[in-house]
């Protein structure tokens, strides 16, 4: 049997994967370039690469451990990872908002923005849990686990995402 | 029309009814004429809204045949047809040491082919036989299942799972006759060749374009781009003006190479373009489309061949339209419970949100069910629940609103234009549901607003 991990880093080794790596760089330089031109902050830019790509490793593994657990391999496993992309495009550009706008303020306070981004992290990842409830006792079992990883890893990305902004943008 | 506007002038007293008549003529002006028909219009649009929001709700929600039995709207399930082959393929003795390479390799190009063709699932595994052809010294057999499902016909998955399509460019043998009257087929037999070092990989890509032939009927032609540093170059310096023969797998014919290889070759310039090597394949526009995947999908080194193949039939989504509607149902109200008991949104905001995405949702799904779209209920189901999970911060009105709905746009445009399969038609269809929600929004901002002063009598 092929190797769960090397099926899911294939996602973006391969054809399917150059795909996503296209999607990914071309969506990372927008907002990179858009909020270095805003903010000048390189702390910001790196939070931002960090969490946007640390979130897609995470996502990964999480998968693969889900795999482990007897679940095999999910030709679908594509649908919760674009919506956690998309989730994770929604969660940064938050934060990138939350900045520009300190920055307006006259005393700027880096706490108030890893502040600010934990409240919208806190409600994404409690939104992203609790409509994944709402979808599990009531569809079949492979499309269980896809609405599972959706929950989990829309939880994870958000968190990830918090953590770097937190670490990079206040603790540095 | 002057009695119509004289409704305040009841009110005053018999004695003064003249005066007050005469008064309230002269009130009637063309500013009264223009409040009374912005508010007719007012009421008109308002009806039309509600009737227009009744009818998409009726479309949208299921089991509405109970209610109007002669009307019955349902999605139109996306019918997939379930395949699996199962691939024997062997590798060289001599190559063992990249078996594992060779074989994921294959596996990869076999499924950039069905991907590109449209396939919506792939998944390929090692296979197992408990009688399997045994290795020999020459060759070891290895086995992949392939399981696609797909709107693909039978004829163009054998093409892209059945067929190598190995390029090898041939020479005649020179005690051959190809002139022969006796044996006419016998430019069509590979023994009546030797091989040549080119091969598929000695051309960066193949271009696949509609071009006029010699007849003027517009033709696909597949233009074979060198390599700068492959073996082409060499070959077609030797050999141009001379008749080949051009081999794809098995089956092979003669051409002539053309002899303006030498001089364009021959140049210093870096520019090759003009010495492509050109052949005309097809008139059928699906046909050059599959031609164009073989070619540039990659090139499969091992040998292989169909051991086994089987129809597994057709499948739709095991969701049917009521299990569908009522999971967004409950997800929708937990939506509007956060919002109201844990974020502390007041009720009318809480309303007014899930009133616009309930309108803009369900407008998509009309349109669905009227025109008949094929849909997968999955990936709607878990596109709905994607666009929820991101409305909140779609619709919050905040200062970083447009930067932020703008890089939901673009991402959502990109993942479509560079995705592939459910990944693209993802990114189409959350894009297409974030238009409907700004337009739900403005429709139900204004509906709401004028809808609650008609109630309230403002």
């Amino acid at each position: 049997m092929t190797n769960p991990l090397s099926y899911y880093i294939k996602i973006y080794t391969n054809y399917d994967g150059s795909q996503l790596l296209i999607i990914t760089g071309i969506i990372l330089a927008l907002m990179l370039t858009y909020s270095y031109w805003k903010t000048k902050s390189k702390e910001l830019v790196l939070a931002l690469l960090a969490g946007f790509i640390v979130s897609q490793v995470m996502f990964t593994l999480m998968v693969y451990i889900i795999s482990l657990i007897g679940v095999g391999i999910l030709p679908l496993v594509h649908l919760p990872f674009t919506a956690v992309k998309l989730l994770s495009l929604v969660n940064l550009g938050g934060l990138v908002d939350f900045y520009i706008e300190e920055l307006a303020q006259k005393n700027f306070d880096p706490d108030h923005v890893t502040r600010m981004h934990f409240k919208l992290s806190l409600k994404h990842g409690v939104l992203a849990l609790l409509l994944s409830v709402a979808a599990v006792p009531l569809i079949e079992t492979p499309s269980l686990w896809l609405i599972i990883i959706l929950g989990l890893g829309a939880v994870i990305t958000v968190a990830t995402n918090h953590l770097f902004a937190r670490l990079l943008i206040v603790e540095k | 029309m002057s009695k119509k506007f004289n409704f305040k002038g009841f009110k005053l007293g018999k004695q003064n009814s003249d005066k007050a008549s005469k008064s309230k003529k002269k009130k009637v002006t063309k500013n009264d004429v223009r409040v009374f028909l912005g508010k007719a219009l007012r009421y008109v649009s308002l009806m039309i809204l509600t009737v227009f929001i009744l009818s998409v709700a009726y479309i949208a929600l299921p089991k509405t045949e109970t209610i109007i039995p002669d009307y019955r709207f349902d999605f139109t399930q996306e019918e997939l047809q379930e395949n699996r082959y199962i691939l024997e393929l062997q590798v060289k003795a001599q190559d063992e040491d990249q078996l594992d390479k060779k074989v994921e390799e294959t596996k990869a190009i076999i499924q950039k082919r069905l991907y590109k063709a449209g396939a919506d699932e792939v998944a390929i595994t090692g296979y197992h036989f408990d009688n399997p052809t045994p290795d020999t010294d020459y060759y070891l057999y290895r086995y992949i299942q392939v399981y696609v499902k797909s709107n693909l016909t039978d004829s163009e998955l054998n093409e892209l799972i059945g067929v190598r399509n190995y390029l090898r460019l041939y020479l005649p043998k020179d005690d051959v006759d190809f002139e022969n009257e006796e044996n006419p087929y016998a430019e069509y037999f590979i023994e009546n060749y030797n091989p040549t070092n080119v091969t598929l990989h000695d051309f960066r890509n193949v271009l696949i374009k509609r071009l006029p032939d010699s007849s003027g009927t517009e033709t696909y032609f597949a233009i074979f781009k060198p390599k700068t540093f492959g073996d082409f170059k060499a070959f077609a310096e030797e050999h141009g003006g001379e008749n080949i023969g051009f081999a794809v797998d098995e089956s092979i014919y003669q051409l002539e190479l053309p002899s303006t290889f030498k001089p364009d070759y021959t140049s210093t310039s870096s520019s090759s373009t003009k010495a492509e090597f050109t052949i005309g394949i097809t008139q059928d526009a699906r046909v050059a489309e599959i031609t164009d995947i073989m070619f540039n999908s990659g090139v499969i080194t091992l040998e292989y061949n169909v051991y086994e193949s089987e129809a597994l039939g057709a499948v739709t989504s095991p969701i049917k339209s009521t299990l569908f509607s009522f999971t967004l149902i409950v997800a929708m109200l937990l939506f509007g419970l956060y919002n109201y008991f844990i974020a502390k949104e007041s009720f009318q905001t809480v309303f007014r949100n899930l009133f616009e995405i309930a309108f803009a949702l369900a407008a998509v799904f009309s349109f669905l069910k009227f025109w008949y779209v094929p849909v997968n209920t999955t990936v709607l189901l878990f596109e709905s629940l994607a666009v929820l999970l991101i409305s909140h911060d779609f619709l919050h009105k905040s200062e970083g609103r447009l930067t932020r709905n703008l890089f939901i746009f673009v991402g959502a445009f990109l993942i479509y234009i560079f995705g592939f399969g459910y990944i693209s038609l993802i990114g189409r269809d959350i894009a297409i549901m974030l238009i409907a929600l700004s337009i739900s929004e403005q429709i139900s901002e204004y509906y709401i607003t004028n809808m609650k002063s008609y109630l309230l009598n403002d």
